[in-house]
């Protein structure tokens, strides 16, 4: 496959395309995109009849090796493939280590493994065994083993460690990769998976980054929520969707936070493309992250909260239990075209499975329209304009 | 000509009528949407269905929904479903909806349900208050509700009670659908079933049906007959019913649906059928098939790369594999509606076949294939044998037509 860039700048916003994947000839996506978070093998509360309804574009998927280690055999007995087992054959599969919507615990990863955390319990990968599962899955893309397991309090040791082990596991994938005869492109693809909110994939997207996964849609789809931030660019400075205020008072920008990520860059050897690794791993800033973990003494989840607040509605909150409009006015899904936040807040109260596949389908669709508002802005060079809208706030009407 | 009025929210015309048993297949048109009968009604108790769209349930094909009085009625409340326009606008479904009374979830849910001549008295789960439901407060929910069929409430009792009770609570609910009746705004819009009681006497539920068919009513619904009683007592009180009702409007068994009790009871004479059983089985990871349940949870599942089941045409047969199934079921939600899609899609093929069957007058021949498949070893519970053999469908092994 090729990954082709039309922007020359190494470190701000790039805008460009992979195609010629040999396995899904005709396909072209384009970049900055955004993968699909799939849990298990599947988009969380979606089968592919409901996908259907939300896009009927092959969206790329991001499976995290983690969520799916337990299918392991089984995959290898059907030998065709994680896309094919899950239903899923027509679709560009990218595989990461770890699960971007879970916190990863720290100071698992030791010499020669790493630990990830699948359904039945720790298990530690090293080179091999990683190798294994990857050919096993046959993913279109994929990410070397590396060890990502620093973060802003790291010692400059640990720091090191991390670089050096990453280094030498990624020696010993591509290893294995080239026996297998599967080439690499030039360009290097940049991806970042995390449960980013819109803010900071902007942020993200000024730095270069390539493509992100939808992990936090889907965290907010787990809490309840309904994601209503402006995705375009709307010239007139009203806000697009009849939403509500929000409770804290203070203007966005003390909100706003800067980046604080750090992204370690690797190179790879340069033989003709046919199949890529990915080569980016970062280390995730607490605040940027939405994260629910009784793990961490940060009590960050106040000020994550409130920040996301920005950029969602609370449908559980009682207030919407009469409101029969629906989530956005301006959304085309099928969420809003055909039901209402009342029914919503009713089938969430009442834990019934239709609440989080309604506002799926909703948090799903509108943030892909933010991505194809962000690659629009880019062309037009009107990244600026977009960051101003999404991180509006938005009043009642 | 019918009476303008009471008749319009139904109209039940039967198309054929199977020659040897008493199998009938008919078209039902309510308000929202004609239904084909025999029908089995998927059950949404809070208003939705596992998981599923309906517009995944109209590609389905299904006609007709139920949805529970006691459940809605508590969460999210009538007055909030009479806001919204009613329970079809509420959840967005167009076609058909069935509500029933709320009495028996009380009675099977609540400690404390006292029933008197007034209602049930029980103690709102909620805040501990004593409440009362009357039929009455019944029909007004259900008004507010705004199904296509209503149930009345009936003094409902375990198919193990004997004695006097039974017949109380048989002539009560004769008491209580003319309450009901008394009480119902919309009859231009939505149709009152009584519901026949009775328990296992013969005599008691005769008389039941004498009083009911005395009133003015589109339909009629068999009542306490899906619990703990033995199938062999279960069939014969349904047989009996039929004889009695009137042939020219529907008959409904409440709470009937194992494809087996299905396919006995259409030859019986029965037109609706309701159960939790298809979806509910989906969430432990079941799914239905013409030969049986499969347990996807079983470890033998694991590199069974087939769908759940060949001939099976539904959305999720059409892509998912009986091992992936096995990775997900009972862990990711999105497996629940992948099983409750294929279940549902099995069930409403098996009323369709059954409607062919009996308009294209091979009825008897349908029964006997589908108990073969079932009963693969020809040991076919005495029950059924006893049943069909009471309305000329004979089981035996050595006749040629209940060969595969």
């Amino acid at each position: 496959m090729k990954f082709i860039l039309s922007s020359v700048a190494s470190c701000s916003n790039r805008i460009g395309y992979i195609k010629d994947i040999e396995r899904l000839p005709g396909l072209m996506l384009e970049t900055p995109m955004l993968l699909l978070y799939a849990k298990g093998g599947s988009i969380p509360h979606l089968t592919y009849e409901v996908l259907q309804m939300v896009t009927k574009d092959k969206q790329p998927l991001h499976i995290p090796i983690s969520t799916v280690a337990h299918c392991h055999e089984a995959v290898t007995a059907f030998r065709k493939g994680i896309a094919d087992f899950t239903g899923l054959k027509e679709y560009f599969t990218f595989c990461s280590i770890h699960d971007p919507a879970v916190a990863t615990p720290y100071g698992f990863n030791d010499k020669n493994t790493i630990s990830i955390w699948p359904r039945n319990g720790r298990k530690q990968l090293d080179p091999d065994k990683y190798m294994d599962m990857i050919e096993a899955f046959q993913p279109d893309m994929y990410q070397a083993l590396c060890d990502g397991d620093t973060d802003l309090k790291s010692s400059k040791k640990r720091i090191h460690k991390s670089i050096d082990k990453s280094l030498m596991f990624f020696e010993k994938c591509l290893e294995r990769h080239e026996k297998s005869e599967k080439h690499l492109p030039n360009e290097k693809f940049r991806i970042l998976h995390g449960c980013w909110n819109p803010g900071t994939v902007l942020s993200m997207v000024e730095l270069g980054i390539d493509a992100f996964d939808s992990s936090y849609p889907y965290t907010v789809t787990e809490r309840g929520g309904a994601l209503i931030f402006q995705n375009c660019i709307n010239n007139l400075n009203i806000p697009s969707s009849a939403t509500d205020a929000l409770n804290a008072a203070e203007p966005v920008t003390d909100i706003e936070l800067k980046p604080e990520t750090s992204i370690s860059a690797q190179s790879s050897s340069e033989p003709p493309e046919k199949k890529k690794i990915s080569t980016q791993e970062a280390s995730h800033a607490e605040e940027d992250k939405y994260v629910v973990s009784k793990t961490q003494g940060h009590t960050t989840e106040s000020q994550s909260s409130r920040l996301n607040k920005i950029y969602e509605l609370s449908l559980l909150d009682e207030k919407y239990a009469e409101d029969f409009t629906p989530l956005s006015r301006s959304c085309s899904c099928l969420t809003c075209q055909k039901h209402t936040r009342a029914y919503i807040h009713h089938l969430l109260q009442t834990h019934e499975l239709l609440g989080p596949v309604l506002l799926t389908i909703h948090n799903l669709h509108h943030y892909m329209e933010f991505f194809k508002s962000i690659r629009e802005a880019i062309k037009s060079n009107s990244l600026e304009s977009l960051k101003r809208c999404v991180n509006e706030r938005n009043d009642v009407s | 000509m019918p009476v303008i009025g009471k008749k319009t929210a139904l109209r039940f015309q039967i198309k054929a009528k199977c020659k040897v048993s008493k199998a009938r297949s008919s078209s039902m048109g309510v308000i929202h949407h004609e239904v084909d009968t025999p029908v089995f009604m998927p059950v949404g108790t809070q208003g939705t269905l596992k998981g599923l769209l309906p517009d995944q349930l109209e590609a389905l094909g299904c006609q007709i929904m139920l949805g529970n009085t006691y459940h809605l009625g508590t969460r999210p409340g009538p007055s909030v479903i009479m806001k919204a326009g009613g329970l079809h606008k509420f959840m967005n479904w167009n076609r058909a909806l069935l509500t029933d009374s709320g009495g028996f979830q009380m009675v099977s849910l609540l400690k404390l349900a006292e029933i008197t001549e007034e209602g049930v008295k029980f103690q709102s789960p909620y805040n501990g208050s004593e409440v009362m439901l009357t039929p009455e407060r019944s029909i007004e929910i259900q008004n507010s509700i705004g199904a296509d069929i209503i149930m009345q409430l009936d003094d409902v009792v375990r198919t193990t009670t004997t004695g006097p009770r039974v017949e109380e609570a048989m002539l009560r609910t004769t008491r209580w659908l003319d309450r009901c009746l008394g009480a119902h705004q919309n009859a231009a819009t939505q149709s009152i079933f009584p519901i026949v009681q009775g328990g296992l006497s013969k005599a008691l539920r005769t008389e039941s049906v004498k009083q009911l068919i005395q009133r003015d009513v589109p339909g009629f619904a068999i009542g306490g007959l899906s619990g703990g009683e033995s199938k062999n007592d279960f069939w014969k009180m349904v047989h009996l019913t039929t004889d009695l009702l009137p042939e020219d409007k529907p008959r409904y068994l409440m709470g009937v649906g194992f494809a087996v009790d299905l396919v006995v009871c259409c030859a019986l004479g029965v037109d609706m059928f309701d159960c939790v059983f298809p979806t509910r089985t989906a969430r432990f990871g079941c799914a239905l098939t013409c030969s049986g349940q499969l347990n996807l949870k079983q470890k033998k599942y694991a590199k069974d790369f087939q769908p759940i089941d060949e001939g099976c045409d539904c959305s999720t047969c059409e892509r998912y594999t009986r091992a992936y199934l096995h990775t997900i079921v009972t862990v990711e939600p999105v497996a629940c509606h992948l099983l409750s899609v294929h279940n549902i899609a099995y069930q409403l093929r098996l009323m369709l076949s059954i409607r062919e069957s009996i308009e294209q007058q091979r009825f008897p021949e349908f029964v006997c294939k589908f108990m073969a498949n079932i009963y693969t070893n020809k040991e076919y519970p005495q029950w059924i044998v006893d049943a069909l053999a009471a309305v000329n469908i004979h089981l035996d092994p050595a006749d040629p037509t209940a060969e595969n």
